[in-house]
């Protein structure tokens, strides 16, 4: 179960000389995973994830998602697959149409052939999961605030109650606030849940405080799968692919060439630098 | 899916006919259209200089000619059509006729004709040579209606096809395919950019009697540089619904229309807010609708300009003259 790459390719068209996607290989579980892709712009992680829920078919090699082969074929049936992976794509708040909040969290679940009560269940379910209070469901969603559209526009793919959720940039355009708030919901959410989550980001703090498994892309090849505290030691293997340290990490790698703090492993998140700092756990 | 969709057929080439004037350009196929449906009827000598026109362009453009006749392709039915009828409409009596067509129908003919029809409209899609399939498909329909297929004809007629008409038919043709030619220059060698600042400049005159033509002018250049970028957004919306379980293609009536619906809503949204965003940036960036604007690109006229322009221009009214009877064409 879950989701298989073997060897996949994918061009835009047959004569393309440039390889959008290049021998992938990948297996994802369909529970307790929480993936973060990063790579720098036009790296093909957009491109991967569109795989993985049928939007785009490899070129060549085979994707398994839940049994399901996805193959270039006419027959081919995408919707359950769908129904299995969510994706929400990003500036999710643009797919917003309908007239009130809790309508457009319910569209996703009619179109998989769930009654009106049905969808009306799983669509408060969803809201409440990410935050969206009652009051808020009856109005308008053209009136909401940028970051309360994102929320419901996640909610409209959590409705459909995947197995697996994938995020491209969820926190882009965000405040910090908004930020921090969405990414602590995500992860309440998994923990309830234990839904896999993979989600594509800039942001190296979110890398190193969340990730559990990262991947890195670069000009359509997956050049790492692995733990982020691996990762973030390789600086020559960062540099390489263009990708930067954590805020914390840059923090205290300046603090130890001043000789002011020593440590063995790398601080990653603030926590882990204040820990290093101080010799404490920090109890805010 | 491409981000590279670039609307019109522009191609660039580093030729003469890409530096002419885009304002000279858009005269001299004005100019080309007037005097090609001036030339008196079957004078095919006057065509005949009227079609070197397009085609020193077509061979300075450096173009290959293969892009050329893509275009004709589009219009090559209609041609087709109009020179069956004019080859098969009865003129006068003084013609002398060329051949006679007898056509017979009977009950298996007619079946027979179906069926390639039939066969005509399934497989014409999985061949590359569409427009030669479609001719032999005709032919062989004509060729079978010449003989009554098992059992009597219940109507028989015959098609006469006279010298008049077939003179007709291909001068008809061949004037389509001048202007269709010229035309095709004047895209494949324009950008709509050009273009659209020829039109601006050349309904300068209106300005005259209060019409703000540089709006319009705007408008348009607008319209054209958002139409690849509303293409894309609507890719994106589309698989953003494709992914909550929008399929366009099955459910009932009522549940497609919602789902075009869904689709409709976030592009009205996304144009309006575009459109918004464009407006502060034009206007933050002193854009005062019908002032006076400076140009980035200069049009500039040269000597080559007037040459082509003044050329083209004698040659018109050599024949308008000519048709007004000052002496015989």
């Amino acid at each position: 179960m879950g989701i298989d790459f073997q060897n996949v390719e994918f061009k835009y068209s047959k004569k393309a000389s440039k390889k959008q996607l290049d021998n992938i290989n990948l297996h994802i579980d369909a529970q307790d995973e929480f993936i973060m892709i990063v790579g720098h712009t036009g790296s093909g992680k957009s491109t991967l994830v569109q795989h993985m829920n049928g939007l785009l078919l490899a070129s060549s090699g085979t994707i398994k998602v839940f049994d399901t082969n996805m193959i270039r074929s006419k027959k081919i049936k995408l919707k359950p697959v769908r129904e299995h992976v969510g994706l929400v794509f990003q500036f999710p708040e643009y797919q917003i149409f309908e007239s009130t909040v809790l309508e457009d969290i319910m569209f996703g679940p009619k179109n998989f052939g769930k009654t009106k009560d049905e969808a009306r269940e799983l669509a408060i379910k969803a809201a409440h999961l990410i935050g969206i209070k009652d009051d808020i469901l009856e109005r308008s969603p053209f009136t909401l605030s940028g970051g309360q559209m994102r929320r419901v526009a996640i909610a409209g793919a959590l409705a459909i109650d995947p197995d697996i959720l994938i995020l491209d940039e969820p926190t882009v355009g965000l405040d910090p606030k908004g930020k921090e708030e969405l990414m602590n919901l995500l992860v309440r959410m998994h923990e309830e849940t234990h839904k896999t989550i993979i989600m594509i980001s800039h942001d190296m703090n979110i890398v190193a405080t969340l990730a559990k498994r990262v991947l890195v892309m670069d000009k359509g090849k997956l050049v790492y799968d692995g733990n982020k505290e691996n990762l973030f030691q390789n600086q020559t293997f960062l540099k390489t692919h263009n990708l930067d340290l954590p805020t914390a990490s840059i923090l205290a790698m300046g603090l130890k060439e001043k000789g002011l703090i020593t440590y063995g492993k790398l601080p990653l998140t603030k926590e882990e630098l204040f820990q290093v700092i101080t010799g404490d756990i920090p109890n805010e | 899916m491409n981000d590279k969709i670039v609307f019109g057929q522009y191609i660039y080439r580093n030729s003469a006919i890409h530096k002419l004037d885009p304002r000279v350009k858009l005269c001299v196929l004005f100019m080309m259209m007037i005097g090609v449906f001036l030339i008196p009827a079957d004078n095919f000598i006057l065509l005949g200089i009227a079609f070197l026109i397009p085609l020193t362009a077509v061979i300075l453009s450096k173009i290959s000619l293969f892009k050329y006749l893509k275009s004709l392709k589009q219009i090559a039915f209609i041609m087709v059509f109009s020179f069956a009828f004019q080859l098969f409409m009865p003129v006068g009596k003084n013609t002398t006729i060329l051949t006679t067509l007898p056509i017979c129908f009977s009950y298996v003919n007619i079946i027979v004709c179906i069926f390639i029809l039939v066969i005509y409209f399934l497989i014409r899609r999985y061949l590359p040579f569409k427009f030669l399939f479609f001719l032999v498909c005709l032919i062989g329909i004509i060729y079978l209606l010449r003989y009554p297929i098992l059992g009597k004809a219940f109507y028989t007629t015959k098609l006469d096809i006279s010298e008049a008409g077939l003179i007709h038919g291909s001068f008809l043709v061949l004037r389509v395919f001048v202007i269709i030619l010229a035309s095709t220059s004047l895209t494949l060698t324009t950008k709509p950019t050009d273009l659209t600042n020829a039109i601006e400049w050349l309904l300068m005159p209106l300005e005259k009697i209060k019409i703000k033509t540089s709006i319009f002018a705007m408008m348009i250049s607008i319209a054209l540089r958002f139409i690849p970028t509303l293409f894309n957004e609507t890719n994106k919306i589309l698989k953003a619904q494709a992914s909550r379980g929008v399929d366009f293609n099955e459910g009932k009536f009522k549940d497609q229309v919602k789902q075009i619906v869904s689709l409709l809503v976030p592009m009205f949204v996304i144009s309006i807010k575009r459109a918004e965003d464009l407006a502060d940036a034009m206007e933050a960036r002193g854009y005062i609708p019908g002032a006076k604007r400076t140009k980035l690109v200069q049009m500039k006229f040269c000597i080559g300009d007037f040459i082509v322009f003044f050329v083209i221009l004698a040659l018109l009214v050599g024949l308008i003259l000519g048709r007004c009877g000052l002496y015989a064409l």
